[in-house]
């Protein structure tokens, strides 16, 4: 917590080092929660740069007063739903749904091993605002009260979707991964 | 394969993506290039920052009227202070001055104690004297004249 907060100040001041151990901490953390809210390899990509360069060129607006991985989550979350508001655009709601269960191709440069395939795939399968709730508090360690803030609703609502996400995901995987 | 019961601590251990090498690589280019660009772009011009901020917006504008309005002020003082007074007037030198207040003053009181008669006298003796000097007579002339002119009606 405290390297963040001296990396989120020197980040502040225009180092270049900053950034660069900034994207290196947490490049693959995001990757992973983009992947879980997406199931597409090829848009956590983009998504994950977008996030990254948008970063990058923030520096005089930046005032992330909470952690920076919640502040990056965060900024991951709202790509991913303006990606998927452009995705239902484009191809209406059935072909999203469509992408979204297609397993990830080998030729991705995102690595995933076979239970996190798995995971994912299952992870996938949650309605959105439950997928969000579980990645963010279990992949980004945010808090319930920063979760509702950014679904705008309230913590108990939060909860119960993180309760329902996690009995849902509790059936999906019973016996099919390994402890 | 064992039953599911600690999905949690599953989710926060197994879920995981990597990205590869060539991903890494080209992100971190992508990124690095975005922030030379944007403090190319910044650093010059801070002004499409105050004008893009609606809050430096109001406070750049509140301090332009405060400057303004403080110019003007000071303008106004200064001015006030070295403008010239309208009109060539001369200052004139004290002694002249002192010469007609005595004048006035001591025609004032022949009147008063010999009225009309003792003015006229006193008037002739201020300007009309037939001594060239009495043109400019001195003050203490003048009171002293007037003196002598007090004591000789006994008032």
């Amino acid at each position: 917590m405290f390297e963040d907060d001296v990396l989120k100040w020197k980040f502040k001041r225009g180092s270049d080092e900053a950034l660069t151990l900034i994207y290196e901490k947490y490049l693959d953390s995001m990757l992973t929660l983009a992947m879980g809210l997406l199931n597409d390899a090829s848009a956590a990509q983009d998504v994950v740069q977008d996030v990254f360069v948008s970063f990058a060129q923030s520096r005089h607006n930046f005032r992330a007063r909470g952690s920076l991985s919640g502040y990056l989550a965060t900024s991951v979350v709202n790509r991913v739903r303006d990606h998927q508001r452009r995705q239902r655009r484009r191809a209406g709601r059935a072909a999203d749904d469509r992408v979204r269960a297609e397993p990830v191709g080998p030729e991705q440069a995102v690595i995933l091993s076979e239970q996190a395939k798995l995971l994912t795939q299952a992870v996938a399968a949650l309605p959105e605002e439950q997928r969000e709730v579980v990645l963010l508090r279990l992949k980004a360690d945010m808090k319930f009260r920063d979760i509702a803030k950014l679904q705008e609703t309230s913590v108990n609502t939060v909860l119960s979707r993180y309760r329902y996400g996690l009995e849902k995901l509790r059936s999906t995987l019973d016996g099919e991964v390994e402890k | 394969m064992k039953p599911v019961d600690r999905i949690e601590e599953i989710i926060k251990k197994k879920l995981n993506a990597r990205a590869d090498a060539a991903l890494h690589n080209r992100v971190l280019e992508r990124v690095r290039e975005a922030k030379a660009q944007y403090e190319e772009t910044m650093s010059p011009c801070r002004r499409k920052w105050i004008t893009k901020n609606p809050s430096t917006r109001l406070a750049s504008a509140a301090a332009i009227v405060a400057i303004a309005v403080l110019a003007v002020a000071a303008a106004l003082l200064l001015g006030g202070r070295e403008a010239p007074e309208p009109g060539p007037t001369k200052a004139r030198p004290p002694v002249a001055c002192a010469l007609r207040l005595a004048t006035a003053l001591s025609l004032e009181k022949a009147f008063r104690s010999g009225g009309m008669q003792a003015m006229e006298e006193q008037y002739r003796r201020a300007y009309g004297s037939p001594r060239g000097d009495t043109e400019n007579p001195s003050v203490e002339e003048l009171m002293a004249e007037l003196e002598t002119e007090t004591r000789k009606s006994g008032g």
